[in-house]
């Protein structure tokens, strides 16, 4: 996966506070300077409660009041007009559900290209074609409630796909699925980000997921979220399964569970009456 | 780690089994939906036959609670013979037209401004205490008030069953928008659907529910409004014939107007139920 020297969102000294109900600020940013590169895939990962899903969402345009700047710089290396219309600028696959419940699964899809101009067979092969990916295509016609948790999150994740965004969203997709689909789902994100060089930017709570998906591991403090560590993830391996046995793998997953250990357990520390149960960080 | 394959199994073929399973399955719901259906009919029925045989060996007052099948009797004159069965469609006539007319001014109303409160935040701080005030009062003492605007006669009438209908709908209509998983309105932002297309496609369908629960509590209003302004009018329509026939001590007929007047409640309610089935097939019976 080489990313290319432009930027593609450029974060600089992104504060974020939030009004909690009784009038109180939460911090949950704080400076953070960071530069996704076009083409990079970009993990974030951190302890539960420390801003990965707030900084996604600004990414994503869905929150717009904070302090500090971020410089989006997506559909203008695109080339002609009809391959612009076909493309998303940002797509997000979400934390929590985000199945429609009155939609099929085709449909749940197909909600995704209301602002793209495709054809009708243009629409119908994508479909077809990230339904097959992510497993789903014998199950075009059934309704979210029909199908596991698993199988609805990947059902976001299609509808995500199929948008062939610039910048692809994704807080922790893969963390409603159970261990063997979630290998393979992983092996198919890097086999299509590798064929798209597509710009992403990934949420995780799993850092063996980050070191296998990412160019670039970004580790962030406890809340408030500062930027405490990144590290660029130079192993080869062409399979999920290859990866791992890596010697690289392994030593940069330890780095990463040592630094992050040491943020639950500062975060516990300083927060006594805080949940503790916010503070675990999933580690396979 | 390494190992030896201990045993593999081919996935054996499962197909034969499968559908005996699902023959199973479906004559459990087949059974279970025979039983529900004896039921509703059993339970009235016992009651109706406890009801004739208490007033048969007069543990009720005849007078009073003159037994089903008299009743039933009684009533058929009103089908029967061509005076009794005109003056019987002119009250319904009456009764319908207010209460259609009622229902139809007010839902309409009360979708659109609740639509308009839940997308609007503007409209809805200039409206809520409006709202607030006027809601909770039961609309049956807004009655002389609609008398002194509209006039004794229909509109009074249908002008007081819409502002019944109104509530009812514009408010759970409001709180199904502004209360849907706020998920759905990120999906909408984040894929950037255009306004039209997110309002039919996202906020719409997420209000379904509510708005159906809307309608039928606000069908329940228009009712209960319908029938107690004609009481007090007394000029026609079902209410009027349970008011008068009770006076007068034609019990058998105020007996009819009640079973009128509960069919058709009944009728609204399942029409209402089906439509919710129609428009949001995705929720679980
Ligand atoms: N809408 C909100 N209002 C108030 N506080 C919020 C809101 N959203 C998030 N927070 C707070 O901001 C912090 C970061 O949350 P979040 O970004 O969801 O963390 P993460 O995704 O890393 O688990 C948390 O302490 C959370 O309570
Ligand atoms: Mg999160």
């Amino acid at each position: 996966m080489k990313s290319s020297d432009t930027s593609a969102v450029h974060i600089d000294d992104l504060t974020k506070v939030f009004l909690s109900r009784d009038g109180r600020g939460v911090h949950a940013l704080q400076n953070i300077d960071l530069d996704v590169r076009s083409g990079e895939v970009v993990a974030i990962i951190g302890p539960s409660g420390c801003g990965k899903s707030s900084l996604l969402r600004i990414l994503a345009g869905l929150d717009q009041v904070y302090e500090g700047r971020v410089r989006w710089n997506l559909a203008a290396a695109e080339g002609n007009d009809k391959s612009r219309r076909g493309r998303l600028t940002s797509a997000t696959v979400f934390q929590s559900d985000s199945t429609l419940p009155w939609m099929t699964v085709e449909k749940n899809v197909r909600i995704g290209f209301a602002k793209l101009r495709l054809d009708r067979a243009d629409a119908a092969a994508r479909v077809a074609d990230v339904l097959q990916l992510v497993g789903l295509s014998e199950f075009p016609k059934a309704y979210p409630h029909e199908l596991s948790g698993g199988m609805r999150q990947r059902v976001a994740i299609a509808r995500a796909l199929a948008t062939r965004p610039h910048l692809l969203l994704m807080d922790e997709p893969l963390a409603a699925l159970d261990a063997q689909t979630r290998l393979v789902m992983q092996q198919e994100l890097i086999d299509i980000w590798r064929q798209t060089h597509s710009t992403v930017f990934y949420v995780t709570h799993d850092i063996e997921e980050a070191v296998t998906v990412a160019d670039r591991v970004v580790v962030l403090s406890a809340r408030p979220g500062r930027v405490r560590m990144v590290r660029d993830v130079e192993t080869t391996g062409a399979s999920v399964t290859e990866l791992r046995r890596d010697p690289a793998f392994g030593d940069l997953t330890v780095e990463l569970w040592n630094t992050i250990a040491g943020e639950v357990g500062g975060s516990l520390a300083a927060a006594p009456n805080g949940e503790p149960g916010s503070t675990k960080v999933g580690v396979a | 780690m390494t190992g030896n394959v201990v045993s593999a199994v081919a996935t054996p073929d499962l197909k034969g089994d499968l559908s005996g399973a699902v023959e199973r399955l479906r004559r459990d719901r087949a059974h279970e939906r025979r039983k529900r259906r004896a039921w509703a009919i059993f339970t009235p029925l016992a009651l109706l036959l406890g009801w004739e045989l208490a007033s048969r060996f007069g543990l009720l007052d005849e007078r009073f609670f003159p037994s089903p099948l008299n009743i039933v009797s009684d009533a058929l004159r009103y089908f029967a013979e061509p005076d009794l069965r005109a003056d019987l469609l002119v009250h319904l006539a009456q009764s319908g037209t207010r209460l259609g007319l009622g229902f139809l001014l007010g839902a309409v109303a009360g979708l659109l401004v609740g639509l308009a409160i839940g997308l609007h935040p503007v409209t809805r701080y200039a409206l809520s205490a409006v709202i607030n005030g006027i809601y909770p009062l039961p609309k049956l003492t807004l009655y002389p008030l609609m008398i002194i605007f509209f006039g004794i006669g229909n509109t009074s009438m249908i002008a007081l069953i819409a502002l019944g209908v109104f509530f009812m709908v514009a408010i759970n209509t409001a709180s199904g928008v502004m209360y849907s998983d706020p998920v759905y309105k990120d999906v909408a932002s984040a894929f950037e659907l255009p306004r039209l297309v997110r309002l039919r496609t996202i906020t719409v369908p997420a209000a379904i529910p509510s708005v159906i629960s809307g309608l039928r509590l606000g069908f329940g209003q228009a009712l209960i409004i319908v029938v107690a302004t004609e009481f007090v009018a007394g000029d026609g329509g079902v209410g009027y014939l349970i008011w008068n026939s009770w006076q007068i001590l034609d019990v058998p007929v105020m007996f009819l107007g009640l079973t009128i007047v509960g069919l058709t409640g009944w009728l609204a309610s399942a029409c209402i139920s089906w439509l919710g089935k129609i428009l949001a097939p995705w929720q679980a019976d």
